[in-house]
Order: C-alpha cells, then structure tokens, then sequence
C-alpha cells in the first residue's frame, strides 16, 4: 500500500512539473494578447503607422511602422553577414582545422557566447562608439554599431550549432564522395547537404535571436525612430521601445496595452519562425532518412 | 578554398577574442579597488562599491535555482521516464519552443502577470518568478537529452532485480549526474547573464538598502550596468567597465566548469 | 523428473502488431540448466524477457496466453518487486552501475530493504564468491564498478543477481559480448550455479548450449519447434530446421 501511494505521488508529481511548463506558454501568449486587446481595438490599423508619439497629451500616435520596418531590416541584414561567417568558420573547423586549432578557437567562442548581452551593449556603446565617433560617424550608437554587436553575440552559436551538425555527417559518406574522386569543395556540397536540416534551425534560431534582442539593441541602436538611411544613423527596432518604455508607463494605459502589442508581435514572430523551422528541416530530414 | 576559410576564421576567432580581452581588460583593475566588492555606490555611482549589486544579484540567483531546478528536474524525469513517448515528445517541443521566446517577453509577462496580476509589484520576487519561467523549459530541454543518453541496459538491470520505478529513476540521475550538473551550470549562466526580464520585472537603479522581504525591489549587476551606462557620464563608468568584467570572469569559470565535466565525461 | 518451475501455455507476443511469439508452449524443470536458441530474431530474447515482465517496460508490447510461475500466473501478479528478486536477470551487455563493486552488489539487497552494513557484507561476499569473482576484486571492493574487465564485469552482473538468492536465473546471451577465455569462467560458473539454482540461458552457439545445458529449447520465426534433453536432440534431431542449425546452415 504504502509502495503504491508513494509511487502514485512520484508520477503525479513529476507529470504536474512538466504539464506547467506547457501550460506555461500557453499562459505567456494568453496574457499577453489579452493585454494587448485594447490597444487592437481602439487603435486598429493605426498601430502600423509610422509615427510614434506615445506620450503626446493631445493626440497621441501609436505607430509603430518604422520600427517594425528597422527590426526586420536591422535582423535580416546581420543575420545574412553572421550565416555567411558562421557556415566558413564552421567549415573551416570541421574539414581543415588541426585538432588543437579547432580545440582552441570552439573554447574561445564557447566563453564568447556566454558574454552576457548587456556587457556587449557596453562594449557596443563605450569601445566600438568611440571608435565611430573616431572615424567621423554622427552618432556613436547607430545602426552598424547594433549590427556588428548582434554579430558577436550571434556568431558563436551559429558556429558551434553548423559545426555540430557538420560533425555528425556519417564518416562513410564523406569516404564515398572521396573514393568516387570528389574533390574538396564537393565533399562539402555534400556534407552540406546532409547537414543541411541542422543548418537550416541554426540560421532560423540566428535571425530569430536577432530579431527578439532587446539589452544591444536598446543600448547601441541609437533610438531615433525614423527608417533607416545609411548605415550610420540611429535607429530603434521594437524590442528596444518595448524594453525601454514598459518599465514607465501606467499599468492598464492604453501606451501599456500598445506595448504588449509589440510583445505580442514579437512572440507571434518567434512561434511562427518555431512553426516554420520544424517544417523545413523535416522537409530537408526526408531527403537524408528516406 | 582552404586559405579563404582560414583566414576568415582567423578573423571571426580574434575579433571574439578582442572582445573578450577588451571587456576583461578594460574593467579588470578596478576590482582591485579598495572596497570594490564590500562598499555601497556613493555620488551617483562615481565612487564606492558594488556590494548591493553584487548582493542582489546572489539573491536572484538563490530564489531562481530554488525554484527552477527542483521543478525543472521533476519535469525533466517526466520527459524522460515516465511520459509516453508521443507526450514526452510533444512536451519537449514546447519546451524547446519556449526556450526560443526572446527574453523580453518573460519579462513582458512577468510585469502583467506577477508585477501587476498578482500584486507582487517591481520586486525581488516578481523578478525571479519571470526568470524562473525562462530558466526551467532551458534546464529541461537541456537535461532530457542527458537522461535520455543513459543506455537503457542500465534500466532494465535496475528493474530487473526488482527495484520500482523510483529507484530506477534513481539509478537513471546517479548515472547522468555529469550531464546534470552542466545543465545546471548552462541555466546559472543564461538566468546570471540575463538583464531584460529583470530590468522589467525587478529592478531599480539605486536603492539604498538591500531587499529584506521578497517583495522589495532589488538592484542586480546586469540592470546597473545598464543603468550606468545609458544614464551616468562619464565619471560612473569605471563602475559599469568593472561589473562588466566580473561578469565576464564569472562566465568564464562557469563555461570552464562546462568544458571540464565534458572532459571528465570523456575520459 | 524434478519440479517444474515455469509453464508457459498457449504464449503469443506482440510488438504493435508484429508477431514475435507464436503458440509457445514449454516447461522449464527446477535446478537444471535450459537453453533457448535459435537464429537471431526467433525470438528467443522476448520469451526470456517474458519471464522477468520485462517486456512490460517495451511501448507497445502486448501478450496473450499463461506463463505460470511455480503454479502462479506472473501477469496477475500484484507485487512484481518480489517476483524479480526470485527471479532475476543477467543481460547481453554487462551493465555494472555507475557505483562501486561493493555496491554494485549490494544494490540488490539495499531496495528490497537490508541495510545492516554487517549483513551486507556478509551477502556480498558471499555472492562475489559464488560468481567466483571475488579473488580478483577483494582488494578493491571501493572501486568503480566500470573500471572492471569485460568478463569480470559481467561475472559481476552475475554476483548482482545471485545476492537477492533468488529462485532463478535468467541470462540473455551473456557471454556474446566477451571474448572466449572470459566465456570460459562464465560458463564453468553457470555449470556450477546449475546445482542451486535454476537457470534459464538464451545463446545462439550451438557449442555453448551442448557444454552446459540438460535441456534446450528450439525456436524458429516465433514458433516452438522442439524441445527436449540437449544430448537426444544433438544426436537425433527430429526437426529440419533444427538439423540445419546443427549442421550450421542457419545462424
């Protein structure tokens, strides 16, 4: 009896913990949009205009075009540089590093990636602005600055997830390719191809990450909130109003209600960017599993 | 091909390692300082210590791993040895799902449900309840796979001898406790170095006490040097440089406990 | 003719829907050794995992007909912790725990609730020697269990499961993992448990079963072909199948 009831309240126990955790996103995008219903319902289509004027006591604007526009512009842009490095890097470990080169370098980049994003905003604003004050740019926070800072914090990850999967390319593959008299750079198309599912998540997680920082962003970007031009001006992508103006506003406001719209398109973007990862690298597994 | 991608990594390692150095570097002698780490910030944080923050920052810790490895733990032995395989692998993929959430929507979540909800305010409390949300899906999706990596051999000989599902799971922890205690160290480091969530749900930027009770706001390392660096001038900087640098240091020793039990693994 | 301890009526085994046994029925004798053979998938593995309910642990196992344990039906059985200690399990690999010797040994004896440290001892002592294991491990009782040679680790699996002093013995190839001197020890051990215990050994060596067992039990594709005394059916198989195993022409 007593065996029964203590293995009774082992499963129970243990299943509780983990149905939380589900339960808890679903509580995370419940809050969150039930928040930011108000600000739906009575500013509508405004939301996507361009201006943002929250705190303006006559008529405030809740727009939030351009910013949206610079968080795409500013993650597609650095995401594209990062994938680029990222997969050479990675290649170079995997086929042509030496034991103690490779050793090194992933060590490096290991305590690179455990940089916390609030130290590399300080790196961003008081080292690289200085240096772009230096070479003449206007402002020292701006949108190359959040780009080259969301590089650091990105490339480590993108390199350690590439090489892994680089690594896991079954031995006897590549020895087919070499014994069929493949050359170098074809013996990596086809180790590229067979790594390609775990690629293709570690370039999706890249942009999303990106997409999602806030601390850099909110730090080096600048904050202007006009569409970017050049690569030199201020800019302020959505995470870095969320993050700077949530903490000030009146709980229930409708500036507070907008907030949570921004949060709430953010986390729709991850989901969604979660959704269509799972289904592309299933895509691309059927090609390697059959 | 092979000259390209050596100099380009090349580049991509010294850059890291710049940035690295450069961070260490530049705050490095002033945790020499007299009273660095036991003085309270005096003039707006141009002279004095770090000792709250350096407090507040333990305290996060503290509540968050007490919350979210024992719940983090139970729900990985779930995943891993009791659930169905359909469930365990529908709830890892939440987990995993969760783990992608930017950071700034727990703390977004945090203020509406515990800040403002519950009624726990801008505190101490309400500030490890968010990071706990982000922490314990991050412990999972990480220990899972080193529960799932005990060969099931190892299972079936617990079993076979007549130990109940408990002691078998028992077995299972005592035989991946290497790949535990990295998962532990991997969600110290994520819940240490993360800001946004705290920024939002638990700090304030100069206080002149510690928290006594949990419902009292509390200053951090990552929220100061956020402060210090977007409010202060110049003169308070020194204060950011160095907490930043001890940041950095603390990563680094947590990675290199990391790298050693995988190490140890190996051998 | 001595007692029997298992009767298995009628057994059919499922993996989702794949027929793993079919139609099997046997009977195992007390303090003799049985051998269960066959090529590899007749499904030798799952009758012996079947007698521990080990197959209870498979996703997607099912089973319909009797297996009896000394008259008892083993899948009506409520206390299934007490069932295992009288009949326990060595298996393919050698899974020593991640613990010393000591308690590799005395893992057993712990969760079914002896802790009195003298008693321990004693069992354990007792058990490495019957495994004849312990000459080669007394010195080092507090070592890790996985720092052990193959053999020895797996003659320690062996101790593991002789300290519950169980009713039988159930083995799932345990020597295929070893190379032959280790085979060798393990097999004299096995010869000499046989007068104590009963054991149950799966093998696909043909030699192996005729060195140590009194009975064998022939199984191909699920079925139950024969089965008998080793030494009339090594002489006079009756079966074609079971001939061309003999002769090697199966494996």
């Amino acid at each position: 009896m007593m065996k029964k009831t203590i293995s009774f309240l082992f499963v129970l126990l243990t299943s509780l913990a983990a149905v939380a955790v589900a339960a808890a996103l679903f509580a995370i995008v419940f809050f969150i949009f039930s928040e930011s219903i108000r600000a739906i319902r009575e500013v509508g289509f405004g939301l996507f205009s361009p201006n943002w004027y929250p705190v303006w006591e006559t008529e405030p604007e809740f727009g939030i075009g351009t910013m949206l526009l610079n968080s795409l512009i500013l993650a597609v842009w650095t995401s594209v540089w990062v994938w680029i490095l990222g997969l050479g890097v990675a290649i170079y470990l995997h086929r042509y590093a030496s034991n103690r080169e490779r050793e090194l370098m992933l060590r490096i980049l290991e305590y690179a990636s455990g940089i916390p994003s609030v130290v590399l905003g300080l790196f961003g604003v008081l080292i690289l602005g200085n240096l772009f004050l230096r070479l003449g740019a206007w402002s020292a926070q701006n949108f190359l600055n959040a780009s080259i800072v969301l590089s650091i914090l990105t490339l480590p990850f993108m390199v350690s997830l590439t090489f892994q999967s680089l690594e896991k390319v079954p031995r006897q593959l590549v020895e087919g390719a070499i014994s069929l008299g493949a050359k170098d750079f074809a013996v990596i198309q086809v180790e590229l191809k067979h790594a390609a599912p775990g690629i293709v998540n570690a370039m999706l997680s890249v942009f999303n990450r990106i997409f999602g920082e806030t601390m850099i962003v909110l730090m080096v970007a600048g904050g202007a909130n006009m569409l970017v031009g050049s690569f030199l001006d201020p800019v302020r992508p959505l995470t870095a109003t969320l993050g700077s103006e949530i903490g000030e506003v009146a709980a229930g406001s409708l500036h507070y209600s907008v907030l949570f719209f921004i949060a709430f398109l953010v986390l729709s973007g991850c989901l969604i960017l979660n959704v269509l990862t799972n289904r592309i690298t299933r895509r691309l597994e059927r090609w390697i599993k059959g | 091909m092979r000259w390209t991608l050596r100099i380009l990594s090349y580049g991509v390692f010294l850059a890291m390692l710049f940035v690295l150095v450069s961070i260490v570097v530049s705050g490095l002698p002033y945790l020499f300082r007299p009273g660095f780490f036991t003085a309270w910030p005096k003039r707006a944080m141009s002279e004095g210590g770090i000792f709250p923050m350096l407090v507040g920052s333990l305290m996060l810790m503290g509540l968050v791993f007490a919350i979210s490895i024992p719940v983090g733990l139970v729900g990985t032995i779930f995943l891993s040895e009791l659930a169905p395989r359909r469930l365990s692998m529908l709830l890892q993929s939440l987990a995993a799902t969760m783990n992608s959430v930017p950071s700034i929507v727990y703390g977004v979540f945090g203020l509406a449900l515990f800040c403002v909800k519950l009624g726990f305010g801008t505190s101490l409390l309400s500030a490890s309840l968010a990071l706990s949300t982000m922490s314990i899906p991050f412990f999972m999706n990480s220990a899972v796979e080193f529960l799932r990596a005990v060969p099931k051999e190892l299972r079936e000989g617990v079993i076979s001898l007549g130990a109940s599902k408990f002691q078998s799971t028992l077995m299972v922890l005592r035989a991946s406790r290497n790949g535990i205690l990295t998962s532990l160290m991997l969600t110290l480091g994520r819940a240490f170095s993360e800001t946004a969530p705290i920024l939002v749900t638990g700090a304030v930027f100069y206080s002149t006490k510690l928290p006594d009770k949990l419902t009292d706001p509390v200053m951090t390392l990552p929220t100061s040097i956020y402060a210090i660096v977007m409010n202060l001038g110049e003169r308070s900087q020194w204060m950011a440089r160095g907490m930043a640098s001890l940041m950095v240091l603390i990563m680094i020793f947590i990675y290199s406990v990391v790298q050693l039990t995988r190490r140890n693994k190996r051998e | 003719m001595s007692e029997v301890v298992f009767e298995i009526k009628d057994l059919y085994a499922f993996y989702d829907d794949h027929c793993a046994l079919q139609n099997v029925n046997l009977k195992i004798r007390e303090k003799r050794v049985t051998a269960i053979m066959g090529p590899s998938g007749c499904g030798k593995s799952t009758l012996l995992r079947c007698l521990n309910r080990l197959n209870d642990l498979i996703p997607g196992f099912s089973l319909k007909g009797q297996i009896l344990f000394r008259g008892q039906d083993i899948y009506r059985i409520r206390d299934l912790t007490e069932y295992r200690r009288r009949v326990t399990m060595v298996f393919q690999k050698p899974n020593p725990f991640p613990m010393s010797i000591f308690d590799n040994v005395a893992y057993g004896l712990r969760i079914h609730g002896i802790t009195k440290k003298s008693i321990l001892r004693e069992k354990v002592e007792h058990a490495l020697r019957m495994a004849a294991l312990w000459d080669e491990v007394k010195e080092k009782l507090k070592k890790p269990a996985v720092q052990l040679s193959g053999g020895q680790q797996q003659r320690l699996c062996i101790a593991r499961a002789l300290a519950l002093e169980p009713d039988v013995l159930l083995l799932d190839e345990p020597t295929s993992a070893l190379d032959p001197i280790a085979t060798m020890k393990i097999e004299r051990l096995l010869e000499e448990l046989a007068q104590q215990y009963t054991v149950v050994i799966v093998t696909h060596s043909m030699g192996q079963a005729l060195r140590i067992s009194d009975e064998v039990v022939f199984l191909y594709e699920g079925r139950l072909i024969e089965y008998g005394e080793t030494s009339s059916i090594a002489k006079t198989p009756r079966h074609e199948v079971t001939k061309q195993f003999l002769t090697g022409k199966i494996g």
